[in-house]
């Protein structure tokens, strides 16, 4: 399941996709890593992975990998999470929100989701940019470099890299053909 | 013929340049496929649209059927296909709310009751209504876990109205219920118990499973428990006699051993002093005919003599010792009767009064009949109290995520708790027509800090000839003694009652009462407070010729209503007063005082047996010291006679010495007047001679 994961991010990097879409992808993955899951606002964003075009490989590959390291930011987010909720001029919208009949289920008073929605989301930007321009960089300069490296060709013609790559191209034209 | 390659839809043979620029070339996002669409597609001379060939080769064709589909891919940002598929799974959701809603929540509210109240519950018809939203259900009953055929309660027709936006929280806030009907502790046809893999687990928690205190036990006959053998028994231990007995056993024993060892060597004595005066006494100091054969014998004699003489001063020091030893434990048995005489006096102590300063006779005789309904009212309270409890115990603390919490701010609210039933008011009838049944409840949340207001219960029922009304504060919130107070009234219940024994044994009663009950009821510990009974219009029957029933009975009748106060104190203790405990104490007092002088006769009687047993034992060991008295006595006697008839010889001798000593005097005298009268005659006769020459010469 990892190595078809990892195949299909290389594949998007490959891919006649927009590079927006993995810059996306890994700028939710981030702020999703951050907001600890349980809560409302974490399944609102992680149902919106789905429904948007974001490549959901480079999503889940990089929200996996970052998850179990989450949990060193939570002094840095419990201390940004206090901080905006208890900021005197949001206390009115705050007020009005907490006392919304959703609210309790976003937990967005909790100072580690308040944090991590925040730094999730200030965070999304740079990391998207960063992204999308590994992307662009890789596909006009690196991929030629990489592709032509002995043991890309060598492992790109493995048998079993072969059979994944052309899985993956069966469920994409799959995918095509259904939308 | 080979089929001519078929280019997509979305490349048709000639595009305009805007919408090949806008809306092809722009979602192309690969420089070697952009390339390849700009070498395949040339703006015409006109500048207004892009033209490729009308023939494209297998491979220009599959190219452009792979860009046409990221160019698809690549238009907007949403995925359409999920958005459907989302929305037909809600609507799904919503289908199956509306079809199958009603069980889900009539099965999951059975559980959760059950898991509450630990035992089964049953609904009727229960409807769900989302858009007030609130629930409706036809009948519902919750057995009594403690009595699986009775029902705790049972609700008639009931509509419960939720606050949506509460809902819409996560709380179940229920503002408005209206039943038709309300009964509890009605009869079951089947078991109300959970099966073993439903009940609930057992709560983890200090509070033993209290009973209300048990009243019979207030008043009892404290004299029918004594057994005079155990209560000796058991304080044996604190007598001196028979510590005193033991340490005096062991002295009397350890002479006994001491003298039952002597005596063998006293035995061996004594023959050898018979041997001995054997010896000399075959001595004839008659037939001795020297002096040296009478002082030979007297030597002998004086020898056996001093031997004996040894002997009988031995064997007296032990008939000395023996006598003192002897006198001294006669002394110690005289001193022990009077030791026996104080133990016996602690021990008919040990009988205790019968006391009726903290509890009442009266009360003896009624409150055992108020154990069983009191204990099921208690034990029903408990029951509900610990569904509270549970309901309590599910609200859990905001966690967002098991392995990270962080804190959570909060802000100006009404904060509900979790599960909400503010305010329950059942009432038919009227209470100025005497005919009202009325059931209020209020406040019942699982946290009880989030509201303002205590939980409270109140009921009230009455008709003609009867009312009972009771009221309940159970104040859980932060600062309370989390105590559960009731108040209760009963008035016109009449009782019958069946024969019972006990410090008043009856055939049966029947009469009216009244109940009035102020409890305070910690979670865990006995009740406290206070319950007052008032009997009329009593009959009782009594067994012929039970004094001690008639005597209450007469009593009782003597007054038209009998009063009981109970007062329940920390740890289950109960003090009983009644408006007749002062002349029925005076008459049972005198009953129950010969009661425990009789008694203290038998623990009496009993210990004096038992000590005497004891005393018995060394008067037995003293008898044998006695004996051994006895017997060096009669040593002592043998040793004396024997010495006497050795010293009588000794007399004889020396007497027989004086004999022979003057015999020989005489002798010795008579020989020397013979041979001086020899040596005269012979001197004489040579003087004469010699006269006879000098004359002769001399002639």
């Amino acid at each position: 399941m990892i190595v078809n994961a990892v195949a299909r991010v290389v594949a998007a990097l490959n891919s006649n996709r927009r590079p927006g879409e993995i810059g996306a992808a890994a700028g939710c993955a981030v702020a999703l890593a951050l907001i600890p899951a349980g809560n409302l606002i974490w399944i609102a964003l992680f149902v919106a992975l789905f429904l948007v075009k974001v490549n959901l490989s480079v999503a889940l590959l990089t929200l996996a990998a970052l998850s179990p390291f989450a949990g060193l930011t939570d002094p840095l987010l419990d201390s940004i999470g206090y901080r905006i909720l208890t900021v005197a001029a949001l206390q009115g919208p705050l007020t009005t929100l907490y006392n919304l009949p959703i609210a309790p289920f976003t937990g967005f008073n909790n100072t580690l989701v308040a944090g991590g929605l925040a730094l999730g989301l200030v965070l999304w930007i740079p990391v998207y940019a960063a992204a999308r321009a590994f992307v662009q960089i890789y596909r006009n300069t690196l991929r030629a470099k990489i592709a032509a490296l002995p043991p890309v060709r060598w492992f790109v013609k493995l048998p079993i890299v072969q059979r994944i790559t052309g899985w993956v191209r069966w469920a994409n034209g799959a995918y095509s053909r259904v939308r | 013929m080979a089929a001519q390659p078929k280019a997509p839809k979305l490349f048709k043979a000639t595009i305009p340049r805007d919408r090949f620029e806008r809306r092809i070339l722009k979602r192309v996002v690969l420089r070697e496929e952009r390339s390849f669409l700009l070498e395949l597609y040339a703006l015409d001379e006109a500048g207004t649209a892009y033209t490729r060939p009308l023939e494209l080769t297998a491979d220009q064709a599959r190219r452009l059927r792979t860009i046409a589909a990221a160019v698809r891919h690549n238009r907007g940002v949403l995925q359409p296909v999920k958005l459907a598929l989302l929305g037909a799974v809600a609507a799904a959701a919503l289908v199956f709310v509306v079809f199958f809603a009603d069980n889900l929540i009539e099965r999951g509210a059975t559980r959760g009751l059950e898991s509450l109240f630990g035992a089964r519950v049953e609904f009727g018809e229960l409807r769900v209504r989302p858009l007030q939203p609130g629930v409706s259900f036809g009948s519902l009953a919750v057995a009594d876990k403690n009595r699986p055929y009775r029902n705790l309660f049972e609700l008639g027709y009931t509509e419960l109205r939720f606050d949506l936006a509460q809902a819409l929280r996560g709380k179940l806030v229920a503002r408005n219920i209206e039943t038709q009907e309300v009964r509890w502790n009605t009869e079951r046809e089947q078991s109300g118990a959970l099966p073993p893999e439903r009940a609930p687990a057992p709560r983890d928690t200090d509070d033993p499973a209290l009973e209300f205190p048990r009243l019979d036990q207030l008043v009892s006959d404290r004299f029918a428990d004594i057994d005079p053998e155990e209560l000796i028994r058991s304080h044996y231990g604190r007598l001196t006699t028979p510590e005193h007995l033991t340490a005096f056993a062991r002295e009397i024993e350890d002479s006994i051993d001491r003298y039952q060892a002597e005596i063998p060597g006293l035995e061996a004595r004594a023959r050898s002093a018979a041997e001995r005066a054997e010896e000399v006494t075959d001595i004839r100091p008659a037939e001795l005919r020297s002096v040296d054969a009478v002082r030979d014998a007297y030597r002998t004699v004086e020898r056996a003599y001093l031997e004996l003489d040894d002997g009988v001063e031995e064997v007296r020091q032990i008939r000395a010792d023996l006598q003192e030893e002897t006198q001294r434990y006669r002394n110690e048995l005289e001193r022990t009767g009077v030791l026996i005489q104080d133990d016996i006096a602690y021990l008919r102590e040990l009988v205790p009064e019968f006391d009726f300063t903290d509890a009442s006779a009266i009360a003896a005789f009624v409150v055992p009949e108020l154990y069983e309904p009191l204990n099921e009212q208690y034990q029903r309270i408990r029951t509900v109290w610990d569904a509270i409890d549970r309901l309590r115990a599910r609200e859990r603390p905001d966690s967002p995520d098991a392995g990270r919490v962080g804190r959570s701010i909060e802000y100006p609210a009404r904060n509900y708790p979790r599960v909400l039933l503010e305010r329950v008011a059942f009432s038919v009838g009227d209470r100025a027509a005497r005919d009202l049944y009325e059931l209020t409840v209020g406040a019942v949340s699982s946290e009880p800090r989030l509201v303002d207001d205590p939980t409270t219960a109140h009921f009230a029922r009455f008709d003609d000839e009867r009312e009972i009304e009771a009221g309940g504060v159970l104040d859980m919130r932060d600062g309370s003694a989390g105590e559960l107070e009731i108040a209760s009234k009963m008035n016109g219940f009449e009782f019958s009652i069946g024969g019972r024994s006990g410090i008043v044994s009856i055939e049966g009663a029947k009469g009216k009462y009244d109940l009035e009950t102020d409890l305070r009821i910690r979670r865990s510990g006995f009740p406290q407070g206070a319950v007052r009974v008032g009997l009329e219009e009593l009959a009782l029957e009594v067994p012929e010729g039970d004094q001690i029933a008639s005597l209450a009975r007469d009593i009782l009748y003597s007054i038209p209503r009998v009063s009981v106060d109970l007062e329940f104190g920390p740890g289950g203790a109960i003090s009983a007063h009644s408006n007749l405990d002062g002349p029925f104490q005076a008459e049972l007092r005198g009953f129950f005082e010969s009661r425990r002088r009789e008694l203290q006769q038998r623990v009496g009687d009993e210990a004096e047996r038992r000590l005497q047993d004891e005393l018995s034992q060394r008067e037995d060991q003293l008898a044998e010291l006695r004996r051994y008295r006895e017997q060096v006595e009669g040593y002592v006697a043998r040793v004396e006679e024997y010495r006497a008839e050795v010293a009588t010889l000794r007399t004889r001798l020396d007497s027989r010495t004086a004999d022979l000593e003057q015999e020989a005097e005489r002798r010795v005298r008579d020989a020397a007047e013979e041979a001086r009268r020899e040596a005269e005659g012979r001197a004489r006769e040579e003087a004469e001679q010699q006269i006879d020459r000098a004359l002769d010469r001399f002639r």
